[in-house]
């Protein structure tokens, strides 16, 4: 919450002055941007006046040219949009450009927007969020979990999985609990090994495919003992389907081509039984 | 000659208080006079203390279907708890109970005679198809008919005769043609009363059919006349005792009753005897009121000093004087088909055949007892020959679960009823103490159940209360966000809005702020988070208002309803300061600002000299 609170001091900044963009609060833990050409000042002024200019379509061009130069100073113009506020087509372009950019200098505005009302925007916004490496960011995605849109809330779980963020498996369990796709391959990247019998026993409470995706998703895991990986394929066998089917195709194509596995027969013996049938 | 036009002729001849001439004559010449009253009365005789049937138990006369069967009518013996007889009965009309027969009307239109002991048919009495039946009554050794012999039951029929039958035997004592239009009749002791021409109340001998006397309601219709041990009463709007002192009945009469209602009730005290379709068992019995009296002399007062509402489900005694509640009874999702008052007990029987006393001081639950146990039956109704039944509990007048018994009624989940709890929640708000508080509280809990008003109605209570004890409450409530996951929804914030600032609690306001920064809060919530902000002056929620109106200050989706918007404005035209200000003025003026934004800003910030320059950045707050 306390992300937001300086942002009215930018909106002065950088509305009501003329001069100079000042500089916002750093957040001292950027992502990591890829280097690239700045943006010749002409070049990047012309830009910032479409940006905040009265045609929306130059507008929304001028954003996804600021997104595409990779250029560090294009981000202030897109913060700068965001915080004085823009239609909802334009705000999404706007994040896109500043997901490509990374600015850690984003991370208020942006953890603002995670929170708009037009889901595309919100979306949008968690998208250009995650894409930042500051540790903060994870927080924010974690409660986006919560999210009352499927689509934010996929987003939220993939760049959680991504991150290999842990503290998110309770809530993408509970999300599993309540058949909700998105999450389900983020739980089986995240989900406690110690658990994986509590998520089989949601067989029947929730569709086989959400189950198998989360399962396939687990057996790919390198540190997971080939034992218990045995019982969730023994699991994904009582599961009728091309979900479960898929999932052990997967599977197999994740294992490298000499490493002979116990598991590796098991699902074979289980995917070749499915195509004979 | 219509009963307006009556009623009008009647009025004309009221001048003095004197007897009157009957309009038009019955074979009595005067009507309204106070010694022929007297004389009837007196030649009435003594009543039964207890109950009327011959076994003298108090017995429930039930008409009931059982499950895929045909109706039957059943005999239910209330102290052994026990069914004494059950037969099938076409029955087509209340059931009324002499001392050894109970009558009804079948549905061929012929009035049946059952012993009350067996329940065998002793005799019947067909109707002839042209005429109509306007009702039928026993009591002691007599059973009377009213039958309109021309002009249907239309209030310009005019030939009728009243017919009395020995009830043992069922043969005819007398028929006596009488002119109507007149409405069913009443037995009681040796006397057959009944109401006709709307204003008139005449009184028969029950054994010759002789007109003893006629009483002349003047100032409202006798619709009714209801025979009580404690003496003969009629009226409509209100009720008179009979007496020498109402032979012309008016309203100052100390012998004239008429109850202070709640607004929802409707004030029922018997049924409309001159309509033939309330003879029969129907809604109108789980809708009146239930009254007995008390008398002195030729003075009658409402016993207790309470009527007792039946509503449906529900029964509530009120302080006739005041309207005050005293006592409230919430039936348990299904309806009390039929009930009684016996004089110590209101006395009930249930669509499913539970049967309850409630103490009638208290309301306290004396009784109960089951037609058929395990048994699917359905009661259509039932009539109670019951005087004086019902166990004694000590009269206490007061009621201590009142307060849980209202919000049993208030959050009811039948949604039915939304006046019923519209007087109970007004009777919780006229009490005091944290009972109330947490009953009302369950309001944040309720879901759609209860109807939309009573839920408003509720908050605004709970809102007016300004009980500062319900802030922890509050503050645990604003702390909920909306999460999917946790399948988790802040409920009401609007309410909350409102609840922290009549209680001026500023702590409050960053918890109510935090929600202007999730995407699912409720909009209508916006405006009294605003209010609040403003009414506490609370500066701290500037920031989250500023990103609020930024954030969607060009979004279209608030041009249909710019409210929160504005909102949000006002909280910092009010609240703010020359950075506001600046902020306000782009506002107005920048490119998208959705028009009732732009508008309301720039009719806001004229009043005051636009500043010459922008407030700088570093200014401000």
């Amino acid at each position: 919450v306390c992300l937001v609170r300086h942002l009215a001091g930018w909106i002065l900044v950088w509305a009501l002055t003329v001069g100079d963009v000042a500089a916002a609060p750093s957040t001292g833990a950027a992502g990591k941007s890829k280097p690239s050409k700045p943006l010749p000042s002409a070049e990047l002024a012309d830009l910032r006046a479409k940006l905040l200019g009265e045609d929306v379509a130059t507008a929304v061009t001028a954003a996804q040219r600021l997104g595409d130069s990779g250029a560090r100073e294009a981000a202030e113009p897109l913060a700068e949009l965001l915080a004085i506020g823009a239609l909802p087509n334009l705000a999404v372009e706007a994040l896109a450009g500043l997901e490509k950019l990374r600015d850690p200098k984003s991370l208020q505005v942006l953890t603002l927007y995670t929170g708009n009302r037009n889901v595309p925007v919100r979306k949008a916004a968690v998208k250009a969020l995650a894409a930042l490496g500051d540790p903060r960011v994870a927080g924010v995605l974690i409660e986006r979990l919560g999210d009352s849109a499927a689509e934010v809330r996929t987003v939220a779980a993939e760049t959680l999985a991504d991150r290999k963020d842990s503290r998110a498996a309770p809530r993408l369990f509970k999300l599993v609990a309540k058949n909700d796709a998105g999450a389900a391959g983020p739980l089986g990247t995240l989900i406690k090994a110690d658990n994986v019998p509590q998520l089989a026993e949601l067989r029947g409470r929730v569709d086989d495919a959400v189950l198998a995706t989360a399962m396939g998703e687990f057996l790919k895991r390198p540190e997971v003992a080939d034992r218990l990986r045995v019982d969730v394929i023994n699991t994904l066998a009582r599961m009728p389907g091309a979900a479960a089917t898929t999932a052990l195709v997967e599977y197999l194509t994740t294992i490298p081509e000499k490493d002979n596995r116990a598991s590796r027969a098991e699902a074979q013996k289980l995917v070749d039984s499915r195509g004979a049938q | 000659m219509s009963r307006r036009l009556l009623l009008a002729t009647a009025a004309a001849l009221l001048g003095t208080a004197c007897a009157v001439p009957v309009v038009p004559a019955s074979s009595s010449t005067r009507g309204g006079d106070p010694a022929l009253v007297r004389a009837a009365l007196a030649r009435a005789g003594e009543g039964e203390k207890g109950p009327t049937n011959k076994l003298g138990r108090p017995m429930a006369f039930v008409v009931v279907r059982p499950a895929g069967g045909p109706l039957e009518l059943q005999a239910f013996d209330l102290e052994g708890k026990s069914v004494r007889w059950r037969h099938r009965a076409e029955v087509a009309g209340r059931v009324a109970v002499a001392g050894d027969v109970v009558v009804y009307a079948d549905r061929a239109g012929a009035l049946v005679a059952r012993d009350v002991d067996t329940g065998a048919v002793r005799w019947q009495r067909g109707l002839d198809s042209a005429f109509t039946r306007m009702g039928y009554a026993a009591s002691g050794a007599t059973v009377a008919e009213v039958v309109q012999t021309a002009g249907g039951s239309s209030a310009g029929a005019k030939e009728a005769a009243v017919i009395a039958y020995d009830a043992a035997s069922g043969s005819q004592r007398f028929s006596r043609d009488i002119t109507g239009p007149v409405a069913a009749p009443a037995v009681w002791r040796n006397l057959v009363v009944v109401p006709r021409q709307s204003q008139w109340v005449t009184l028969f001998d029950a054994q010759s059919g002789q007109v003893l006397a006629d009483i002349l309601s003047r100032e409202e219709a006798a619709s009714f006349v209801r025979g009580l041990p404690e003496g003969l009463f009629f009226g409509s709007q209100g009720v008179f005792l009979a007496s020498e002192r109402t032979a012309i009945a008016q309203r100052k009469s100390p012998a004239y009753m008429r109850a202070t209602l709640p607004a929802f009730v409707r004030p029922l005290y018997h049924h409309d005897m001159y309509r033939p379709a309330e003879v029969d068992y129907s809604a109108l019995d789980r809708n009146r009121l239930l009254w007995r009296a008390t008398t002195s002399g030729e003075e009658t007062s409402f016993a207790g000093g309470a009527v007792v509402v039946h509503n449906f489900r529900f029964f509530f005694a009120v302080d006739a004087a005041t309207g005050r509640l005293r006592w409230a009874y919430n039936q348990p999702r299904i309806d009390a088909i039929s009930s009684a008052h016996t004089g110590r007990s209101i006395l009930f029987v249930t669509s499913d055949g539970g049967f309850k006393a409630l103490d009638a001081a208290s309301g306290a639950v004396t009784y109960e007892a089951a037609l058929g146990i395990g048994d699917a039956l359905a009661v259509s109704g039932a009539t109670f020959d019951a005087e004086g039944f019902g166990p004694a509990t000590g009269g206490s007048q007061t009621d201590p679960n009142l307060v849980s018994t209202l919000a049993s009624i208030l959050w009811d989940p039948d949604r039915r009823f939304t006046d019923v709890r519209m007087f109970a929640l007004e009777e919780m708000t006229k009490m005091g103490g944290p009972d109330v508080a947490r009953q009302l509280l369950r309001a944040l809990d309720i879901g759609e159940a209860v109807p939309a008003p009573v839920l408003k109605k509720t908050m605004e209570v709970l809102v007016e209360r300004q009980d500062r004890a319900l802030l922890p409450v509050y503050m645990e409530a604003l702390r909920v966000r909306p999460d999917y996951a946790e399948d988790r929804q802040p409920k009401r914030l609007d309410f909350f809005a409102r609840a922290v600032t009549t209680l001026k609690a500023k702590e409050a306001i960053p918890l109510l702020v935090e929600h202007l920064r999730l995407p699912d809060t409720d909009l209508e919530a916006v405006g009294p988070i605003a209010d609040a902000a403003i009414a506490l002056q609370a500066k701290e929620a500037l920031e989250p208002f500023q990103d609020f109106l930024l954030q969607y200050r060009a979004d279209p989706a608030f041009v249909g309803d710019p409210s929160p918007l504005i909102a949000a404005c006002n909280v910092l035209l009010k609240l703010g300061g020359p950075k506001q200000r600046s902020l306000l003025l782009f506002v107005a003026e920048a490119p998208h600002t959705i028009e009732p934004v732009s508008s309301h800003l720039q009719r806001s910030l004229v009043p005051e000299d636009a500043p010459s320059k922008p407030a700088g950045a570093s200014q401000g707050e």
